[in-house]
This record gives structure tokens, sequence and C-alpha cells, in this order.
């Protein structure tokens, strides 16, 4: 029976946050706020120039900073507005100009003004700057877009780059930790002290003996902190001990460190103190100055640079030493450095400000250079002519398109995967961490509690990569940097008593408000004040994306503490807000998100959900289900499934696999082929599959849909035997129908592109498309029959099939080097022939010829070369359970088993493929998907929320189908029944892109490499299949002693060799005078041929050549 | 790309039930029962109708929006 | 030997098979499948196509059109006699299908083929073949011919064969045979015809024996 009270399923809410903020938010937030307050800040630091000309200098002031519209100047000076579409086809840079207005002031009075362009700044996909961001999707449409285009990336040179979100330690924060040198027990305490370009780790550490030290970035030794302190501006001891705690426990574990710091007893000594180790042997007026600006500038720089911050940087540093006395005594824990409250993530935006804050600074540089060079000469022209915009654009085009970020750091970016429109999704939210893959790391590869509902359990890479490449969850979101000045306002009307105000009665139990790692103030009650200020921001008085967490201790002496974050790139999921038990998100809400008159959005305004980071939800007590909630509970949980990844999400009952399996599928996921983007017809990406029956899976998961993977699917339905046949599906082999294969059964086309351009080259010459002619004499001429599919203007036809080693382009091109020729060559210079061709191991017939214009102004030809790929054995498939194999045998349709009903398998699949793996979802699924076609809805699979196993045998027994899912079938080649029942049922299969054709391959005789004359390595140069030192070790332990040498020599690379009896070294041997020399032993010597490894004689040259003279010793063969 | 016309696993036709399928179920059939009453008693030969996705739908509309401008250009020639 | 018909329509036949060796009804049943022949699609000659369909994908959705057959009127081309690679009247038949979009999104459908002698048609008229938007137009020659379900699996005329053994009977040798047909051809007629080849077959097979006796 139906229940009457309808069943409160707050999954409409977690719906509408994907919805409204899709899936790439993360980036498009970022770069946003790069471009529209990052950019002008960093303007803004640098502020102006000073140019030191000759007489009279002036200054030239930046003001204010604007960005163009997504443009392309053409090689004729003319400019015009571009859209994505036209950018990947003619490998342009999707990118805006940036304009700077600079004000040319004479002795602080501005003179003239003018607006300049100073470079180009790439557009992010649906951005605010990029024009996608306004369109609708039918307009989408009308410019040949995507519809579903979710945006997040870059296009440089015509190919899409994704700034993969970096994971990083967040700055500003006291984390302590025990740690062992040798059999010495030492505390530190570490602060990644950062503020926008720079940052400063600030080490403190207490040793065995007592005593506390303060590493310092500048400084190469430890200083006593009791003198950091002190030369910070706190006099007395008590000013000190105070500064670290008011309990006597605490501040008498100071006392061996102000021993050690007596010989500095005032400010001025500790400053003296420090200059000397940080100056050490300069002038007495120099080492203060360095002093000062070590304290202003090195230490914890993200307080303030300034004389008037040292007071609170000695507080901070007084809070940390606390902390780590705290720790010492055992009042609290060390802290937890994969805890994610204490890690954030880059976006784009954050990328790219590190990036234009260089490059800005070079052209500044550049800038300055050329207006004191010009010397005399000034005014806005001249400031005008001054500007390289190269400088600029060249900076971030080159690094966003090769990934290389400077300073090592490598891979920043990546080419979208555009594999199926799942893998796409998958990679706008990926997460990288900074950490060696080559190191073990494994805290940081493990799952950690706080990546509950942040970051996926399952989708993560095998092997190295494994734990440090990650996924966002769904529901997950990126925080955004909220003014920090607001948010101290708010503390402060909340009762924070700022740490400058000196009071009498302050006690040691007060709590210590912090805000984004600012030491602000003190409050009575930290627990208090939590509570008080997210009620403030449940009223949408503050920023939703603002946290809030209290420390409170868990031994009573020791300090609590809150924190404020307001900073960028925390990892936050919504919940439901509980009071008193009660869930504040109402049915009635519900019923209004899924009617479409509210958005999640006002949901957070209301105060209904709230965002949560890592840290506030140590605060929380999040109930799993509305049956689990008590009184006590704060939060329930929105939808649990969000807790998965996108690639995770599409698994049927994960639930009940094995953990790995999950994984396993996460990574074949992205491997699938299948319908990536409605505009394959006109899509220039390099290679792309297209899967020509896609299904939307029968049994599927609510997170599917969400994904748009239903219009978008990677696989079809296929019927599916565990059973085995005729051995031919053993080790994970698959046996297919084929039958079902020639009726359409995972048929795919994959696509290639081959480009090219024609260039200009210096003196006029340039590259022409033609049919290249013998009698022209052309070099590299390949022959008549090569060519023969080109069409008059040099470019294949549509539609013609093509092989390998077929030119699709004809093209030729202007010698290399004109004089080379002159003194060969009777009748000049020849053309080059640089057509381009079908890859040797390819084949397909020509889908379609783009032709347009480079950036440059020459012609381009973008030739796309299609290929129907009808599965074979050796095809590889997976089901959605990490269950992969290659199709061992296709068999015919008569030979297959039946069933009762008549029903042949599409696939067989071999029973030993569970028993180990226990992939118990796939047999869910294989019930599920019976019941689904036979009832005539899909089936919900859903993680925890799936439709259970027997409500679905229930399905089956109403359809006349046994329960069990097993059915009676019979041996189709001799119409025996078989004496047991097979498991039959319809599973989800994906065809994954690595097929036979593009890896089948064999060799007799072909190329060798060029220095060593052994034959070529990999399928595309045709190279040889390497008989390694394995199957060397077989042949000697055999015995097989002829076949080694022929393997190994003779058909490698076998040389001649003289060798000079006499001295052992090479000789060679004189076809002119007919006989053999050796150049050291001269005329009388006797040489003897022997046969060695080209490889060899090689060694003996190098060797040589580093002045050893290796001396082969030869002997008569007995 | 379009609805395939024969079921994968059997054969038989099903080309022809798509629309009617879609169509009845909108108007509120018991999909179950339409299948039935199309003919598809087989498990595979439902599958077939349930999951078909017709990508050439969601490719076409570019297509129309060209004809469209091509259409507005030869006018503007002429 | 007993042949007993349990149900038969032009979709589907059930018959009672008893008294035959397993063997010899399986064999009835996979012949049935693999080479009883019916017509289907088997050349494309493609005139002009500028839908989004690639010409491999229409050839391959042309053949799998189900087409009406009548055996009595065309022959395997193997077993014609013209001798012509490009076939005769006896043993091939061209379906045209022209279609064009004027204003709007048309689908092409199996009713929109011609064919040459009017009863080699699609068995159904609304099978989708495919979409044109505005102004594309698709023109093709289509010659259908003969085959068998081993060659490909466009010319298997039953969409089940099955046998089972019936569950009230103990008795070997008692089969039910079910074949449904795609449509191209009635049931019954793939039964006897399935019949039929394997009877042709033990009979040249009889001959060879009895000339390796002589």
């Amino acid at each position: 029976m139906e229940t009457t009270v309808a069943k409160y399923d707050p999954w409409p809410v977690l719906k509408s946050v994907l919805e409204s903020e899709g899936v790439a938010r993360q980036h498009l937030n970022s770069y946003n706020e790069f471009i529209e307050t990052g950019l002008q800040s960093i303007i803004d630091e640098v502020g102006g120039m000073e140019i030191e000309a000759l007489g009279n200098p002036y200054r030239v002031k930046f003001g204010q900073l604007t960005l163009g519209q997504p443009r392309v100047v053409e090689i004729d000076g003319s400019i015009s507005n571009i859209l994505p579409v036209e950018a990947r086809l003619r490998n342009l840079t999707y990118g805006a100009p940036i304009y700077l207005d600079m004000v040319i002031e004479e002795r602080g009075v501005p003179r003239e003004s003018q607006r300049q362009h100073i470079g180009d700044l790439p557009v992010m996909i649906k951005s605010n700057k990029c024009t996608l961001s306004r369109l609708s999707p039918e307009q989408l449409i009308e410019v040949g877009e995507d519809a579903n285009e979710s945006g997040g990336y870059f296009i440089i040179n015509g190919s899409e780059r994704v700034v993969v979100g970096l994971e990083d330690l967040s700055p500003n924060k006291v984390l302590v930790d025990k740690e062992t040198t040798g059999v010495n027990l030492v505390y530190k305490a570490k602060i990644y002290s950062s503020i926008v370009g720079y940052r400063a780790k600030l080490e403190i550490s207490l040793k065995v003996d007592g005593g506390i030290n303060v590493k310092l970035p500048s400084s190469p030794v430890d200083l006593p902190f009791v003198t950091v302190l002190r030369a910070l501006g706190l006099e007395t001891d008590k000013e000190i001990a105070d500064a670290v705690s008011l309990l006597p426990e605490i501040q008498d574990e100071l006392e061996v460190s102000f021993e050690k710091a007596s010989e500095a007893p005032t400010p001025q000594d500790a400053l003296t103190y420090i200059g000397n180790r940080v100056a050490h042997g300069m002038p007495d007026e120099f080492r203060i100055r360095k002093a000062e600006s070590v304290l202003d500038w090195g230490l914890l720089p993200h307080i303030g640079k300034h004389a008037e911050d040292r007071f609170d940087k000695a507080m901070f540093i007084g809070d940390a030493i606390n902390k780590l006395i705290e720790l010492k005594l055992g009042w609290v824990k060390p802290d937890d450095k994969d805890h994610y409250g204490n890690k954030m993530i880059k976006f784009a935006g954050q990328m790219i400000a590190d990036l234009f804050r260089t490059a800005f600074r070079n052209m500044v540089r550049d800038m300055k250079y050329q207006l004191e060079r010009t010397g005399q000469r000034r005014g806005v022209n001249v400031v005008g002519a001054a500007i390289r915009p190269g400088i600029i654009t060249d900076k971030l085009n080159n690094a966003i398109a090769t990934g290389n970020w400077g300073r090592g750091k490598v891979g920043v970016t990546q080419l979208l995967d555009r594999t199926n429109f799942l893998s796409t999704t998958s990679h706008l939210r990926r997460i990288q961490s900074p950490l060696s893959r080559s190191q073990p790391n494994f805290e940081a590869r493990d799952l950690h509690a706080t990546h509950f509902g942040r970051i996926c359990p399952t989708e993560t890479p095998e092997g190295s990569n494994c734990g440090l490449v990650k996924n966002l969850a769904l529901s997950a979101l990126i925080s955004v940097s909220v003014p920090k000045e607001e948010v101290i306002g708010q503390i402060t009307e909340l009762g924070v008593v700022s740490t400058r105000e000196h009071r009498e009665d302050q006690t040691a139990e007060e709590c210590k408000v912090f805000v984004d790692g600012w030491f602000i103030g003190y409050h009575k009650d930290g627990a208090k004040l939590a509570a008080d200020f997210r009620e403030r921001r449940r009223s949408a008085r503050i920023h939703p994306h603002v946290g809030i967490s209290y420390v409170a201790p868990e031994v009573t002496s020791a300090s609590s503490r809150a924190y404020v974050y307001t900073s960028s790139g925390r990892v936050l999921r919504p919940l439901i807000i509980v009071s008193e038990g009660k869930p504040l998100l109402t049915q009635e809400m519900i019923r209004k998100v899924i009617s479409g008159e509210k958005r999640w959005h006002e949901l957070l305004l209301e105060g209904a959900i709230e965002l949560i980071d890592a840290n506030e939800e140590e605060n929380a007590y999040v109930a799993i289900s509305l049956d689990s909630l008590s009184a006590d509970h704060t939060h329930l949980e929105i939808f649990t499934p969000a807790i998965l990844g996108v690639a995770g999400s599409v698994i049927p009952y994960p639930e009940h696999n094995q953990s790995p399996r999950n994984t396993y599928e996460s990574a074949m996921a992205k491997q699938s082929l299948g319908f990536s983007s409605p505009t394959f017809p006109l899509a220039t990406f390099v290679r792309e599959h297209l899967l020509v029956y896609p299904q939307a899976p029968l049994v599927t998961t609510r997170m599917t849909n969400l994904l748009k993977l239903d219009e978008r699917p990677t696989g079809q339905n296929c019927v599916i035997a565990v059973m085995s046949f005729e051995g031919y599906n053993i080790e994970d082999a698959i046996v297919m129908s084929r039958s079902s294969i020639e009726r359409g059964l995972s048929r795919s086309f994959f696509y290639r592109i081959y480009e090219s351009t024609a260039k200009q080259y210096l003196g006029g010459m340039k590259d022409t498309f033609e049919i290249p002619a013998a009698e022209d004499n052309v070099r590299g001429y390949r022959g008549e029959k090569y060519y023969r599919l080109l069409e008059p203007d040099g470019v294949i036809m549509h539609e013609a099939v093509v092989g390998g080693g077929d030119v699709i382009i004809g093209k030729t091109s202007p010698p290399r080097f004109m004089e080379e020729y002159r003194e060969f060559e009777v009748k000049g210079p020849y053309r080059r022939d640089t057509s381009s061709t079908v890859r040797p191991s390819e084949a397909g017939v020509v889908d379609s010829v783009f032709v347009t214009e480079s950036v440059e102004g020459g012609r381009m030809y973008k030739v796309r070369v299609r290929d129907m790929r009808i599965p074979e054995i050796g095809d590889k498939f997976a089901s959605r359970h990490g269950q992969k194999g290659v199709i061992g045998l296709v068999v015919n349709q008569e030979d297959m088993p039946y069933t009762e009903a008549g029903i042949v398998p599409d696939l067989i699949i071999n029973p030993h493929a569970f028993p180990s793996r226990m992939t118990a979802g796939q047999f869910i699924e294989s019930l599920a998907g019976k019941a689904a076609a036979l009832r005539g809805s899909q089936v919900d699979g859903t993680v925890f929320k799936g439709e259970t196993p027997d409500e679905l045998r229930n399905v089956l027994v109403k359809h006349g189908f046994s329960p069990t899912g097993r059915e009676v079938m019979y041996d189709g080649m001799t119409g025996r029944k078989y004496a047991v029942d097979v498991y039959i049922g319809v599973v989800y299969y994906q065809k994954l892109h690595h097929m036979v054709v593009d890896k089948m391959h064999a060799r007799a005789r072909g190329q060798v490499q060029m220095l060593t004359k052994q034959p070529t390595e990999g399928r595309a140069r045709g190279g040889g299949l390497r008989f390694g030192e394995m199957e060397r070790d077989c042949l000697i332990a055999y015995g097989a002693s002829m076949v080694l040498k022929d393997r190994l020599l003779d058909e490698a690379d076998r040389t001649e060799l003289h060798i000079c009896e006499n001295c052992g070294l090479i000789a060679y041997y004189d076809s002119k005078q007919h006989r053999y020399i050796c150049r050291i032993c001269g005329d009388p010597s006797k040489v003897s041929t022997v046969v060695v490894a080209y490889a060899f004689k090689l060694l003996l040259q190098e060797m040589t050549s580093l002045n050893i003279a290796p001396r082969v010793l030869v002997k008569a063969k007995v | 790309m379009l609805k395939p016309i024969r079921c994968f696993t059997c054969g038989s036709l099903v080309g022809d039930k798509y629309d009617i399928f879609a169509e009845r179920v909108k108007a509120g059939s018991d999909p179950s029962q339409v299948l039935d009453s199309l003919g598809l008693k087989r498990y595979c030969c439902r599958r077939m109708v349930l999951a078909n996705v017709d990508i050439i739908d969601q490719t076409l509309p570019y297509y129309e929006f060209l004809a469209q401008r091509h259409a507005e250009f030869e006018s503007d020639t002429m | 030997m007993k042949i007993e018909v349990l149900e038969k329509s032009d979709e589907k036949i059930r018959v009672h098979l008893g008294g035959v060796s397993r063997a010899y009804a399986n064999a009835i049943r996979r012949i049935a499948l693999s080479e009883v022949p019916c017509m289907a699609v088997d050349d494309v000659v493609i005139l002009e196509n500028s839908s989004v369909m690639y010409d491999e994908l229409l050839a391959h959705r042309l053949g799998l059109i189900p087409l009406k057959t009548d055996l009595s009127q065309y022959v395997l081309p193997e077993n014609c006699d013209c001798n012509n690679p490009l076939g005769c009247p006896k043993c091939r038949v061209l379906l045209v299908l022209d279609a064009e979009a004027k204003d709007s999104v048309k689908e092409v459908v199996s009713g929109d083929i011609r064919s040459e002698d009017g009863t080699t048609v699609p068995i159904s008229p609304s099978i989708p073949i495919v979409k044109l938007a505005p102004s594309q137009k698709v023109k093709v020659e289509a010659y259908a011919r003969l085959g068998r379900g081993k060659e490909h699996a466009k010319w298997r005329p039953a969409a089940i064969s099955i046998l089972t053994t019936p569950t009230e009977t103990d008795t070997e040798d008692d089969y039910i045979l079910e074949i449904e047909s795609v449509g191209s051809l009635p049931a019954s007629e793939i039964f006897v015809k399935a019949v039929e080849i394997l009877n042709e077959k033990l009979e040249s097979f009889t001959e060879k024996a009895r000339s390796l006796s002589k």
C-alpha cells in the first residue's frame, strides 16, 4: 500500500544546486573573481613607475583596468570579435585585450592620460567575459556551440586547456606536530604565512631542553623566541609571558627560553641580536635595518609589512607558542595536515593571477627601461610606444598552452578530455595535489573523514597518482573570498575585544578569535560567538561562504579558539540546518524547489540550508537520514549519494561492490565511447569517437540524469549471460554474438583531424597547396599513386576512401636553405613536398574538409577522416562495475545458447569474473536491467537509495520470470538443455577506446635508428618488438644460442669492424688502395675483420672520445 | 544516431515502434502494457525501445539554423 | 515420426516434433536461422547524401530493413544463371529512395522507398531511415538480393528459432520447435523451407555416399 505521508526527500535541493551552479562553477567563480577584482589589485600593487629621466623625472601612474571583448587581430590589422567555435576551428586563442589607463604625472601633477593596450588575457569559456555566458541554450545552438556547454576551460591556439584545481595547504594556520629527530622528541609549530604572490614559512620548535626557537626564512640560525618577541616590541618578561598565556602552567615552560634570551634584555638589544645573525659582519646601522626588515617582511607577512603590525605578530607568535606548549603538556593533539579544513584549492583565477603578476611586472620593467633610454621625449605617445603587449600575452598563452607555470611547476593545465561527455565533466572537477608522486606520502593518499561530501571516495587513478589526483564530490562547492573587513566588523559587534585593548580582568579562559589566521581578539564565550555568528549568516547578514569553527579544548585549562574563514578555495558542502530535532528545510520548500518556484540559493538565504567547510563541520553533528535525527543533531544530510564524484555516481548499486572495483570503473567510464557533443559533424578535436547507437542505461542513478548522461550516454544495454562458452571467455574474455554486431551493437566511429597551414617565409617564399608533380622534381615526392585522391586545389575530395600513406593535403614548401643547392644542383633550388598523409596504420573515409585562414593569414586546411569500427576480437569492453574484458570470440547466432523465450545473449561473460572481485552490484544491475525492460521504465540504482533487489524480484515474478534472475538455457550447437540454469539479464556495457586495430602490429624488416642501427621502437614508427632481458634469459636457459645470435645480432645491428691486431684499435679499409690501414700502427699492420653489434662499435668510439683507448684483442677462431 | 531498425539481440523489427510507444506513454498508458501491445514480448526488444537515444535529434538543430542562415543569405543577395 | 502444429500464424509457428532425433530437430532450428534465404538490401549506390548520417551508416540501415520476400520469384545470386556480378531481374531488385527536406526536419521512412517489382517492399512503411534537416537530401539506389543468415544477420528470416523439450513428457526425441519470423517470410514457410534445405543437404550427401560405394 502507498504511504499517505510523502517521503521526505530533499534530493531536488541538491539537484537545484548542480543545475543552477553547473559543473564548472569552481573554475568560473575563481576566474570571474580574478577578472573583476584580482586584475585591478595586481595593477594597484605596482601602482605606477618612476621614470628617472635626466633633469625632470616623471611618473607613470596606472589607473583603471578594463577588459575588452574576446577578439582576434588578423594579419591585416583588422579586429573582429570571435566566439569559441571560431577559435577552435582556426587554431586561435580565445582572448580579450586588457586596457589600462595610464596617467603621466610630473611632480605629482597629472599631465596627460591615455588608455593603453597592455596585452591579451585568455578568456575562460562561459566566464563573465565570455560571450557564451550571455546566451540561452537556443542561442548557443545558433552559434554552433553545445547547449550543455559547461565552460571552465581556455582555448589557446585552438586547443582546449583546463587549469586543473591545485590542492594546497591553507595559509596562515598554526599547525603543531611532534617530530622525532634521532631519539629526541621535538615539538614544532609551522605557519605558512602568505599574502598575494608571496609566501613565507615560519617554524617554531620546542626542543627537549625546553628552549623555544623561531626559524625565519631569512635567518640562517634559529632565534630564541623571547628575543623575537622583544624585538617585536614587547619589553618586559611579563608582557612576553602574557602574550603566550596567562596560565602559570604554561608560563613555567618558558623558563629555559627566558634564560637563553638573557643577553638581549631590551627591544633594541633584541634587534641587534637578530641583526647580528641575519646580516653578520655588516655595519651596525645596516644590521638594525636588516633586522627590522626581516621582522616586517620576512616574518608573518600576512599580518602586515609595517612597524605598526609588529604587536599583532607578537601576539600571533605568542599564541602559536601557547599551542605548542599545550601540545607538549598533552592538552591538545597534533594537528592533522590531511584534514580538509587545512587545505584549500586553487583554480584558474588564482593560478593566472600568479602568472599575470610576474608578466605585468616584467612588462613594467621593460617599459621603464625603454622610457629611460628614450630620455627627454615624453608624453602619452612615447609611453604608448614603450608598451610591449607581447610580454603579457605570450607569457599567459605559453603557460596555459604548455602547463608550464615556471619555478618547476609543470602540468598545471591539461588538454580537456573529450572522450565522452562524462570524461569532460569529470575533468573539469579534478583536483591535483602538488605532493611528489614518487614518494609514498601514505597519509596524504588516504581517504580522510573530512573528504565526506567534498572529495569523491572512489574516483582516483591507480598507480603513482593514486590519492593525489582527486575529484570533487557532486555536493562540493568551492568558496569565494569575502571582504575580510566586513566580517571583522560583524564579529566586533558580537563582542570580540581586540588584542590591542589592554585589560586588567583578562583571563586565560577567554576564547581567542582568528579571522583568516589573523589573531583579532578575545571573546568571553567562543561557543556563543560561533552560535551568534551562524545566526547572522543564516539570516543572510553574513555571506554564506564565510565559515566559523569553534575549537573547544578537551582539557579545560587549554585555550579555546574560534576561527573565522573568509578565504576562497575552501571546499564547502550544503547541509540542512536542524533545530530541536526538526529540519528547517520543510516539505513545502522541497515542493517549491521541484515546481521551480524556488532555487537552492533562496533556501540558503532563508536559512534552511547552509554551506559548511571542513573546519566548521567539526562543530556539527550531522544526521545521515531523517529517521536517525535526534535532538542533538545540528544538521541533516541533503542527499548522501552526492558524496560521490561525477564518475562514481554513474555506477548503479556501487554499495554492493568491493570498493576498488568502483575505483576501476571510475577510471574506465572516462575511456568509454559515447556521444561527447552534438556538434560532432563540425567538431575539430584531434581525435574523437562516436558510438553509433548509444543507449541510456536501463539501470540508472539520479545523478546520471542530472549530469545529462541520459542524453549523452556512454554505452549500451546488452543481454548478458554468465556462463562459460567453449573456453573462449576464460581470463576475462567475452564472447559476443555476431548477429548483434551485424545489427549495429557497439558500432562506433573514430575521427582524426589532419591539418596543414600555408606559411609565409622570409623573402616572399610561401607554401602552396597543390598536387606535387613528378616532373617538377619535388624533393620527397612520394609517387603518383599517393596523390591520386587529391583535387586540383591540392586537397582530397569528400568521401574518398583513404589508407595509410595516402596524401590528404598536398603541399609544397620552398627549400630550407637557398645556398645549399647551388653547389650541387644546376637547375636551382627545388621545392619540398610537405604534404600531410594518413597515418601509416590507419585508414578511413574523408569525412569533412574545413578551409579557413590562420592568424598568420595563411590558408589552413583541416581534414577529418572517419573510420567505422565494428567490434572484433580483441576490442575492449567493460560493465559499470570495473569488469573489463576483450572479445575472445564472435559467435554465430545459431551457435549461441538460447533461453526458452528464444533470447540469445549479446555477450557471454565467465562466472570466474565474480568470486574474487565481489562485484555483486553487477548481479543486481543484471536483475534490475531485466526488470526495467519488462516493466517498461528505468530502475533507480542510486547508491544507498536505489530500488531494492527484492522489489526487482517481484517485478520479475510478475512477468513470469524466476526471481533468481536465472533462466533455463539450451546449447545452440546441440539443442541440449544445460544441466543448470544460467544467470541472464540486461547489463549496461561500455565500449572502451582501446581497440585492436589501433594496437596490432608486426614487422619483418623495417626502419632502424640512425644512431644505433637497431630497429626503431613503437608502432607508429613501424618498430620492432623488443626482445628483452627475460626473453634473452629464456634462450640462454634453453641453450638456443643460434636463435639468440640471430635475434640479438644478425637481425638487429650487426656490423663488421676492422681491428688492428697490433694495437687493438679500429682500423679501416681503403677502397682506393684496396688494403686495410691502421692509423696508429702505420703500414705494416695486420687487420682482421670481426662481426660486432653496431652499438658496441659506438661504445668503443664514444670511449675513444673520452680519451680512453679500448682495445679489442682478437684471436683466431679455433 | 537514429532509432535502431532491429533489435540487436534477436533481430525483430523495432524501428517502427519507438514513436508509437513514446506517444502512448505520454498519453498516460502503462509502458509495460504498451510494449506488450506492440508485440515486444522479449526483454531484448523492450530495452531497445526503452533505452534509445536519438543523437541525431540533438544535432539537427545546428543544421536547421544553418539552413535558416543560408536562406537569409540567399534572400539578402537576391 | 510425428509432426503436430501447436500454433500457427504469419509471425509464429510452434510445432511438436515426435520421434525425431535431437540432432535432426536442432538442424532444422539452425537452418531456419542461418540458411533459409530472404531478401535484404546488399548494394547501395549513394547518388546524393547531404544528411548527417554517413553513407556507410545509411547503407547499413537500409540493409537492416526487413523486406517482404517471395521465394518463388527470386533465386540466390550464386544459383542464378545470369552470371552477372551486377545481377539480373531474377536475382536482384532495385529499390529507390529519393527524399528531401524542404522547410522543416523530415524523417525519411521505409514507406518512401520505391521498389522495382512492387512486391519486395519493407514489411512496415514507418521504419525510420534517416532524419533530414531543411535543405538536406538523400538519393540512393539500393539493390536487394536473396541471401543467407550465415552471411549477414540481415538475411536471417527468423527472429527466434528455438528447440525446447516439453516439460510434461519424459521421452527423448520429443521436441517443440518454435520459429518466429521477422516478417519477410511467413513463419510456416521458414519452417518448411528449413526442412527442405536440410533434406536437400541430406540427399546430396546421400548421392555422394552412393557414388562412393559404386
